[in-house]
């Protein structure tokens, strides 16, 4: 049950659709991501260029806007010049040019005519300008001095036209909206090269500020054109300036960039800043000195960028969601069949061997899992069956045997006496050694026997062996003729080679005289009160059982009070450790050498025991693989 | 145990090779049976590679031997170990079988 649980839990806690599932999920998803990188990464390259691009076409095409009015005034403006040139002694017909061009032309709405004199006071001014409302007004003035001013003075000195800055028209007055003007003088020379006049032109730049405010190709984006170090058009806010001014002063990049526009070059650079104020900006300067400039924030160019990427991170966050889930899915009702299959196992286990499998209908490897399955059990149920089958055989025959057990002990005679011991452990439940023992007045007949083999053939062998040696015993014969008669007892019955070793002794407990005749049986052990154990030493006889006619030889030794003779089979010298090693005749020796072994103190129930401990010991757990007899006779 | 059954100029020779005990005494029955036919039979056992034989190993030879002489043939044994040589004479076998 605990290891049904245990089984379970495990299922539960890393299925196998769960980790497979987990596993495409982390492919998925460093796909995606690194899908993602790289779609970002070159999109923002594409559009930052696309970007720039049409920024700077943006660019040119607001230069060359800005600069066909700039052009045309010029060209106005010094055609009245070359009037002004030829008329400049007719103080009328000057202001008449004066007050017909700013009447005329669309791009002039303001028209000075300054007539330098010899001294401040002398100078003459003729202006006129064009109001709001599309109304003309004229100025005449003297002496005003205004030829002191830096801009005038550098036209004078330079003898070429200038452009101012841009300013605010406050010298017109009125009570109307001051108009915000940038200026073009245009100086006029006589045939020396005297300075005659300065023919000023106002463009009012309203127009300008407006073309900048509309320039925004990106929410945030900034033009403006800046001309000269104060005077920026299209910044009107003067916080943002000096921002802007300090930012310049601070930054490396800025500050290249800022000799880049004076010396009037055109060009773009990108990603100016840092972070969320990164910007790139197009620069390009006008005919007149001035320098357009757009700049455009990167979060404004890239937001496009961002929003795909937001989206495609969503998609893929539900793709990857969708993949994990029906990837489960798929995966646990492919398995399906092994969880069906391991419950069937586990109710196999539980003992139900009949346990329906369920069918598998698809073509697969499960199928033939099912089948392996529906194979295994079909195997395991035959061979339950074979094995009870079997097993109740088995059971049969091991109550025979056990019967045959105590029928084959209760031959074994156990009434021993203080002189005489003996014992008999069969290897399996029946054996083929044998003992046996008979006192009549003072003689002891004893007899040792191993039967080749072992199990119930040899048992069989055993019990006639028995009876035959009862019976002959009974007649009193010397020994060899006793043993002649056993052997033929025993050949009579022996229809399948099998023999006995047997070793038949009649010792006078009186005198101490034993006869004895050893038919094939290891030698007897005899140990002399005053002497050194040795192995008696016996005529070769054949074992009983394998020719009839054979005439076995008898000998005598006298044994004196005091001697003990231990007779063994095979079973004891020949037993065996794991090693494969034996306990061997030396070892048996020595055993009996031992003072206490042979010490008439030690009863020869004790001595039996003793060897057969001492044989166990050296197996040292290996199974006995022969039968073991011990028999110990004291004189 | 090793059962090798050769022919030489008229003799069977067996090479023995191990141990000969109960756990495979039966195989070695079914190894030596074709040396139970054959009208006067000539075999020289050769034991230089018997290490041991059990009381059921004993009981083969004997076989032999007897099917050997009824069927007016001889079987030597040749090149025993002692061990072995020893449990041949205390069964008194080597009183039946010949043993060089």
């Amino acid at each position: 049950m605990s290891s049904k649980c245990l089984f379970n839990k495990c299922l539960n806690k890393r299925s196998f659709s769960k980790r497979l599932s987990i596993s495409v999920i982390g492919i998925v998803t460093s796909i995606f991501i690194v899908t993602l990188f790289v779609v970002g990464i070159t999109s923002a390259r594409i559009i930052e260029d696309e970007a720039t691009r049409s920024t700077q076409y943006m660019l040119h095409g607001t230069i060359s806007d800005i600069e066909r009015p700039l052009n045309e005034l010029e060209v106005q403006t010094s055609t009245v010049a070359a009037h002004v040139g030829l008329q400049i002694k007719d103080i009328n017909t000057l202001d008449i040019i004066s007050q017909n061009t700013v009447k005329m032309s669309e791009i002039i709405d303001g028209l000075a005519i300054i007539i330098p004199g010899a001294t401040p006071s002398d100078e003459y001014i003729v202006y006129n300008y064009r109001d709001s409302e599309g109304e003309i007004h004229t100025r005449r003035q003297k002496g005003v001095g205004m030829m002191q001013s830096e801009w005038l003075q550098a036209i004078a000195k330079g003898r070429k036209p200038l452009w101012t800055a841009p300013y605010y028209a406050e010298h017109r007055g009125g009570g109307q909206e001051i108009p915000r003007v940038t200026t073009y003088g245009f100086p006029v020379f006589d045939k020396d090269s005297n300075l005659l006049a300065i023919v000023t032109s106002d463009l009012t730049i309203k127009w300008i500020e407006e073309k900048m405010a509309s320039i925004r190709p990106y929410e945030n984006s900034l033009a403006s054109i800046s001309c000269s170090e104060d005077v920026v058009i299209g910044i009107d806010d003067s916080i943002q300036l000096a921002q802007i001014r300090k930012a310049f002063a601070e930054s490396e990049e800025l500050r290249e960039l800022s000799d880049d526009m004076r010396k009037g070059k055109d060009s773009i650079r990108r990603r100016i800043g840092k972070g969320r104020d990164m910007f790139f900006v197009a620069y390009g300067p006008l005919h007149n000195g001035w320098m357009l400039s757009i700049s455009c924030y990167y979060r404004d160019v890239l937001k496009s960028v961002s929003i795909m990427n937001r989206i495609l991170l969503i998609l893929g966050l539900l793709e990857i969601l969708l993949v994990f889930f029906s990837c489960r899915r798929i995966i646990s009702k492919m398995t399906r069949p092994i969880t069906t299959l391991s419950d069937a196992a586990l109710n196999m286990a539980k003992g139900n061997f009949n346990a329906d499998i369920p069918e598998i209908r698809s073509q697969d490897e499960m199928k033939n899992l099912r089948d392996s399955f529906v194979y295994m059990q079909n195997s395991i149920v035959d061979y339950i069956e074979e094995l009870k089958t079997t097993t109740r055989a088995n059971e049969r025959m091991e109550s025979e045997l056990n019967v045959a057990r105590n029928i084959q002990m209760g031959m074994l005679r156990s009434d021993f006496s203080q002189r005489l011991h003996a014992l008999l452990v069969p290897a399996k439940e029946v054996g083929g050694d044998i003992y046996d023992f008979v006192i009549k007045d003072n003689t002891l007949y004893f007899a040792i026997g191993d039967v080749s083999g072992k199990g119930v053939p040899a048992s069989l062998m055993m019990a006639i062996t028995r009876a035959a040696l009862r019976f002959v015993v009974g007649l009193n014969l010397p020994m060899d003729q006793t043993l002649e008669r056993i052997n033929k007892g025993v050949t009579d019955s022996n229809s399948n080679e099998m023999f006995v070793t047997l070793f038949v002794g009649r010792i006078d407990m009186v005198t101490g005289h034993m006869e004895y005749c050893n038919a094939g049986h290891n030698p007897i052990i005899v140990i002399p009160p005053d002497g050194e154990p040795y192995f008696l030493k016996a005529k070769p006889n054949i074992a009983v059982g394998v020719f009839l006619d054979f005439h076995y030889q008898s000998e005598t030794l006298d044994l004196r009070p005091g001697t003990r003779i231990i007779a063994y089979t095979d079973g004891v010298n020949e037993a065996e450790r794991s090693d494969g090693s034996q306990y061997g005749n030396e070892r048996l020796l020595e055993w009996a050498t031992q003072p206490t072994n042979r010490s008439l103190a030690t009863s020869d129930k004790e001595v039996v025991e003793k060897l057969y401990d001492s044989v166990k010991e050296f197996a040292d757990g290996n199974p006995q693989n022969d039968d073991i007899t011990i028999m110990s006779i004291t004189i | 145990m090793n059962v090798n059954i050769s022919n030489q100029e008229g003799k069977t020779i067996v090479r023995l090779d191990g141990r000969l005990d109960t756990s495979n005494v039966e195989q070695f029955q079914q190894d030596i049976a074709p040396l139970m036919q054959g009208e006067k039979p000539n075999i020289e056992i050769d034991c230089t590679g018997m290490t041991y034989t059990s009381s059921q190993g004993l009981r083969m030879f004997l076989m032999m031997q007897k099917s050997v002489m009824s069927r007016g043939g001889k079987m030597v044994m040749i090149h025993m170990n002692p061990q072995v040589k020893e449990v041949f004479d205390i069964t008194g076998f080597s009183n039946i079988i010949a043993i060089l």
